[in-house]
């Protein structure tokens, strides 16, 4: 059995092989700080990579969509679509969509809270 | 808590149980690393490099051996990579005396646990003479008293090559500390 450090006896060798400047009392801490940034690192440029795979499926879609459909087939699309088809845009037609915003904020404030509190951990 | 358990713990998310195997092997791996990095900087650094790298690879961890080896294998690897300059052979040994030499010659200052600071600089002179690889050997075989077997793997050679490297390197160490060999 491969003695343990505590139990090791001090031969010459060990000691003829023993560093001449020890390693800090620190480096413990040090190396899971270490560990612990490109932990996050790696998160980040995951999540990064995440967003673009989504929003290059997200324009391959809809390229599939017009290719598929043609441009035969938009003067049905407009009529089934009204709003694509009426470039007006008033207050009344806006008015629907504006709790969208308020929400999307709260989305990206949580998940940036949530991000710092598990960094924080 | 067995090695394994703590492994598992920090495949599912608790990182802090890595520190125990930092606080375990720590000094073992910086002393196997500084036998090979000629900076105690650079030694420090590689030893930490080991560890993240370890980290990282823990997925890859089999469990077909203990995981101080799989570590002093990373680490090893990663010391000779940073190994700025291969130590050239430095010592002229006389044929006669190498062919008089018997292939398990005794090398008892290396288990000798009361050597003065003389003694102990004398070897550690005759270490730096060596080549890092053979002061790995040396090291793992006779001071963590490791078998062949696992040597083999930490070094990524075959059993049989490290018997033989030990026979060949207990006689250029009994050369060297018992007998005056000129530098080229």
């Amino acid at each position: 059995m491969t003695p343990t450090p505590s139990d090791r006896r001090l031969t010459a060798l060990h000691r003829a092989t023993t560093p001449r400047r020890a390693l800090p009392s620190h480096f413990t801490h040090r190396t899971l700080q270490r560990i612990e940034a490109r932990r996050q690192a790696t998160e980040r440029r995951n999540q990064r990579l995440l967003a673009v795979a989504a929003a290059l499926a997200v324009a391959g879609a809809f390229a599939f969509l017009g290719w598929m459909f043609g441009p035969v087939n938009i003067p049905p699309l407009t009529v089934s679509v009204p709003t694509l088809s009426v470039p007006h845009i008033d207050a009344d037609s806006l008015k629907p969509w504006l709790p969208l915003f308020p929400v999307f904020i709260l989305l990206f404030a949580f998940d940036w809270w949530l991000s710092r509190r598990r960094r924080s951990h | 808590m067995t090695e394994t358990e703590r492994i598992h713990a920090i495949l599912a998310g608790h990182t802090e149980e890595f520190a125990w195997f930092l606080d375990r092997y720590a000094d073992a791996t910086h002393r196997l690393v500084a036998g090979i990095v000629d900076c105690a900087e650079d030694a420090e650094e590689v030893t930490q490099d080991a560890f993240i790298r370890a980290y990282e690879k823990l997925s890859t961890f089999r469990g077909d051996c203990r995981f101080s080896t799989w570590l002093y294998r990373i680490a090893y690897r990663l010391a000779l990579r940073r190994a700025r300059t291969p130590r050239t052979e430095q010592t002229v040994v006389d044929e006669r005396l190498w062919e008089s030499l018997s292939d398990d010659v005794a090398l008892p200052l290396l288990d000798e646990s009361e050597a003065t600071d003389d003694q102990v600089e004398r070897l550690r002179q005759a270490l730096d003479r060596l080549r890092p690889d053979e002061r790995t050997l040396l090291m793992l075989t006779y001071d963590e008293e490791r078998p062949a077997a696992e040597v083999a793997t930490i070094m990524g050679l075959s059993e049989g090559n490290i018997r033989t490297r030990l026979c060949r390197l207990r006689k250029k160490l009994f050369i060297l500390l018992n007998h005056d060999s000129d530098p080229l």
